[in-house]
């Protein structure tokens, strides 16, 4: 377990890998077990209640009448994405600007590693663990789909899956690139949680106000789910803009990371 | 071997600017195989900021820092692998134990024998099957030195390694620092125990507000530096006379005693002190401590003329 930095990274990140695995495969389980309940006569009145504006929150009716629909809305929808990007940023955030806040950075690069080696390795820890967490997702639908006595294309659920995994990945590299970038603990929490505080509220209600629909492209949220892979399957351009941005950001983190100071006390 | 090449260190007007606050200013050192240097100075002074360059945590404004012929912000990784260090606030992950820590450090060192690991765990009675969140902090810094003593390393970095240590493993550190330097072994220590630097070091080097004041064998800094001088006279002291040589200062006057700091020809000092008849004579070598407070005080009265 304390063979490399990568393989250490995962031993410190231990804890929140069971943890976020609990909850992310918990709220899976029984939003799925629920579906039963949702799909019976007398959601309509109750979806078609909400505001235009907060639709693509809930979802459409389509979205509580067919398990496709379900799980692309309250699997992959807002309800869970939200949770796990705020997981992809605490786990990043953990294992960089944290790092570094509290000396351990200082103390390994002491060491005979290179910064080059810190970062990816650093880097490719947490992708690691918030992978392995969006794919549980796939086990938290196959379980609750028989007990409910349902199917679903588990094709789709996987295209559903790389693409959960995607925008996870990609929030937690914004934040693993600005912390690598600044050294900073303070300003990466400002940047990732504005950023993502933003970027949410422009795709939720960019459907419904005309003004936010010519900035939504800058959201990152907009290149997922959207349509629903569930039943367009995944879009290959939304996933190369999404891919895309992620290796940019990687790239300037880590030239940013060799070039400067190590924050000291 | 070249004359350059001698020198397992050589920092070259090193310079680190932090904007308006002061980093350090042309600091040129050089440092030879086997040597134990002792980097005094007040907190503050640019200690920290110099070893963190060496470190390459920090990268010079200008200058450079050479280890082992290398450029040491060019080939840090490389370089690291002759250094050995620790600082007196080594960070790590707490959740580990100083088992799983030392195992950690020996693979980031691409692996070390682990009979020599054995030796100094029970050579400092460090306690590595306890979590290092558990340990107290001299605890945690005995782990630190396994961790930069492991590998034997050609050059020891120390940032004031001894705090939080007890006596007991005080006076074992500094054995190792000698027993290193027998084997031909470097040292760069930093430390505010003077006593403990006046016991290791060949030469010391003063640091003030960035810049590089002295650097001297530490044997001929003692030597060269003014003495404390104590008589107790029969009956009345030399006043006049004490008060008009030159290179006395900081005189107590109690009773028939006389008390003041001395530097200058002894032959006069003696020929004023014995016009007065004398019943004891000190003329002590000053501590490190002395010749710190020495620099210390220059430093604040600098500042109090700006």
């Amino acid at each position: 377990m304390f063979k490399s930095i990568f393989s250490k990274s995962l031993f410190t990140l231990r804890w929140q890998f069971f943890g976020w695995l609990l909850a992310i495969f918990g709220i899976v389980f029984f939003t799925m077990i629920l579906y039963p309940s949702f799909s019976q006569d007398g959601i309509e009145g109750l979806v078609n209640s909400v505001p235009p504006e907060l639709k693509s929150l809930i979802g459409e009716i389509s979205d509580f009448k067919t398990i496709p629909g379900y799980i692309g809305q309250q699997i992959f929808g807002p309800n869970l994405y939200i949770i796990s990007i705020i997981m992809s940023i605490m786990i990043f955030l953990g294992i960089s600007a944290s790092e570094e806040a509290d000396g351990r950075l200082q103390t390994l690069l002491s060491y005979p590693v290179s910064r080059t080696q810190i970062y990816f390795h650093k880097l490719l820890a947490a992708s690691l663990i918030v992978a392995l967490i969006s794919c549980s997702v796939f086990i938290g639908i196959q379980i609750s789909l028989l007990l409910i006595n349902e199917t679903a294309d588990a094709g789709k659920i996987w295209e559903s899956i790389t693409g959960f995994t995607l925008i996870n990945l990609v929030y937690g590299i914004i934040v693993f690139a600005t912390a690598m970038l600044t050294g900073s603990k303070g300003k990466t929490i400002l940047v990732a949680s504005g950023y993502t505080v933003l970027s949410v509220f422009i795709t939720s209600l960019a459907p419904a106000v005309e003004g936010l629909k010519h900035i939504e492209q800058f959201s990152l949220l907009h290149y997922y789910n959207n349509p629903q892979i569930m039943t367009n399957g995944l879009n290959g351009e939304h996933m190369l803009i999404l891919g895309g941005v992620g290796i940019v950001l990687i790239i300037i983190g880590w030239l940013g990371f060799i070039r400067r100071d190590v924050r000291t006390n | 071997m070249s004359r350059q090449s001698s020198f397992v260190l050589k920092l070259d007007k090193l310079t680190k600017s932090y904007g308006k606050s002061r980093g350090i200013e042309n600091v040129s050192l050089d440092i030879p195989k086997g040597e134990v240097f002792g980097f005094l100075g007040p907190n503050g002074a640019g200690k920290s900021t110099t070893i963190n360059i060496i470190l390459d945590l920090l990268r010079p404004t200008s200058g450079s820092v050479t280890l082992f012929g290398a450029n040491a912000n060019k080939h840090a990784a490389s370089v690291h692998k002759h250094i050995g260090y620790l600082s007196g606030d080594m960070e790590t992950d707490l959740s580990l134990t100083g088992k799983q820590y030392l195992e950690y450090t020996a693979n980031l060192r691409g692996g070390v024998d682990k009979k020599k690991i054995n030796e100094l765990v029970k050579r400092l009675r460090c306690e590595t099957d306890k979590k290092i969140k558990n340990l107290s902090r001299g605890n945690r810094q005995k782990i630190g030195l396994v961790a930069a003593l492991m590998h034997d390393p050609d050059i020891l970095i120390l940032d004031e390694p001894t705090s939080g240590l007890d006596p007991l493993i005080q006076s074992e550190f500094n054995a190792i620092i000698r027993e290193h330097k027998k084997r031909g072994k470097t040292t760069f220590m930093s430390s505010h125990v003077l006593s403990e630097v006046q016991e290791v070091c060949d030469r010391v080097g003063f640091i003030r507000n960035g810049k590089l004041v002295s650097v001297s064998p530490l044997k001929a800094l003692i030597a060269n530096a003014p003495r404390r001088v104590r008589v107790v006279f029969k009956n009345d002291a030399p006043d006049s006379r004490l008060k008009t040589l030159g290179g006395v200062s900081d005189l107590y006057e109690n009773a028939h005693s006389r008390e003041f700091t001395y530097k200058g020809d002894y032959n006069k000092l003696i020929q004023a002190l014995v016009t007065k008849p004398i019943v004891d004579l000190q003329i002590l070598e000053p501590s490190l401590d002395e010749l710190f407070m020495e620099f210390y005080r220059a430093d604040s009265r600098e500042v109090e003329s700006v």
